[in-house]
């Protein structure tokens, strides 16, 4: 039984945290009220699917190969196949729910959530991978992945401030 | 917002987090509710316990006024993200929190998004602040993934991928 995540399944998990993100932010966007948080919600599905076509190009090439070679870290590797297996990166969960009365706070709270999740995914990931380009991806995203909670955390701040802000979705 | 950036404080949150992670788990283990819990939330009341002193070790082994100045503004900006958000730096009444939970599940749902906030945020410290402290962070590390894991194990109508 091969107990190592292969890059290629690493890959796909990224694919699909990649293409929620897209669905959910750009739900967020043509609901939104207020300029900055469009605005905010519009660069973020942008990167999401920069992110998407670079995992899939990498998906691409790698779909018929397995690299595992004697260098891979089992803990790590077991440790993020355990994680998977469970969906627990399944952000559609987090995602999916009816956006009905969300309010912008909400929407962000969700995205930061979500942003997590990517966070947590790709840290592993870097650790387990063996292929260099997956690696670097993984490295480069998961940069501007944490520029997502970044935006979206001191979006949330703002919001939180504002007295009798209740920007209903 | 200030530039300037403690690593006290930042060791101070991670201190917070456990401490009111112990006091989360120490409430669900004695909640005869959630008896199927009990065994699960003992184990991880203690080892919450034992990672709040680890880092009161490592906050007094920091230099007098150790600041961040030498780390980019964004990194300081990340890792104000993850203590700011996180629910133990936020929750007063982590027992109280614990006492508002209705089901098992719920409480398994919450301790897994908890110890995932705390893998990534220890991730996040490894970065920066405590290189000198990378064995004892790493091996901390380990642990909460190993939590993590004990968690989902039980979650009832885990999917699978």
């Amino acid at each position: 039984m091969i107990k190592y995540l292969a890059d290629s399944e690493a890959l796909k998990v990224a694919m699909n945290l990649e293409k929620d993100g897209i669905e959910f932010y750009t739900k967020a966007i043509s609901l939104a009220r207020d300029i900055k948080s469009k605005d905010m919600f519009l660069k973020l599905v942008e990167d999401e699917k920069q992110h998407y076509r670079r995992f899939k190009e990498l998906h691409d090439s790698l779909k018929d190969s397995h690299l595992i070679t004697s260098q891979v870290d089992e803990e790590v590797s077991d440790y993020l196949r355990a994680l998977v297996s469970t969906g627990i990166f399944d952000i559609n969960l987090i995602t999916k729910n009816s956006f009905k009365g969300l309010s912008s706070k909400d929407a962000i709270l969700v995205g930061i959530q979500a942003e997590k999740e990517s966070i947590l995914f790709y840290t592993e990931a870097i650790k387990n991978s063996e292929n260099p380009k997956g690696k670097k991806a993984f490295v480069d995203i998961l940069k501007e992945e944490k520029k997502h909670l970044i935006s979206l955390s001191l979006r949330l701040r703002y919001l939180s401030r504002r007295p009798g802000s209740k920007m209903y979705i | 917002m200030s530039a300037l950036f403690k690593a006290s404080d930042i060791v101070s949150s991670a201190i917070l987090i456990e401490e009111n992670g112990y006091k989360f788990y120490r409430q669900v283990s004695a909640d005869s509710r959630f008896y199927e819990l009990k065994e699960l939330t003992e184990f991880l009341a203690k080892e919450e316990k034992a990672h709040s002193e680890a880092f009161k070790k490592i906050l007094k082994n920091l230099p007098p006024a150790e600041m961040m100045e030498a780390y980019p503004g964004e990194y300081q900006l990340y890792l104000k993200a993850l203590a700011g958000d996180n629910i133990f730096t936020a929750s007063k009444d982590p027992a109280g929190l614990a006492r508002s939970f209705k089901k098992a599940e719920e409480i398994i749902d919450f301790g897994i998004g908890i110890e995932k906030d705390s893998i990534i945020f220890y991730e996040g410290l490894k970065e920066t602040i405590l290189k000198g402290e990378l064995s004892i962070i790493e091996e901390l590390i380990s642990q909460e993934r190993n939590h993590l894991l004990k968690l989902l194990q039980i979650k009832p109508n885990r999917t699978k991928a």
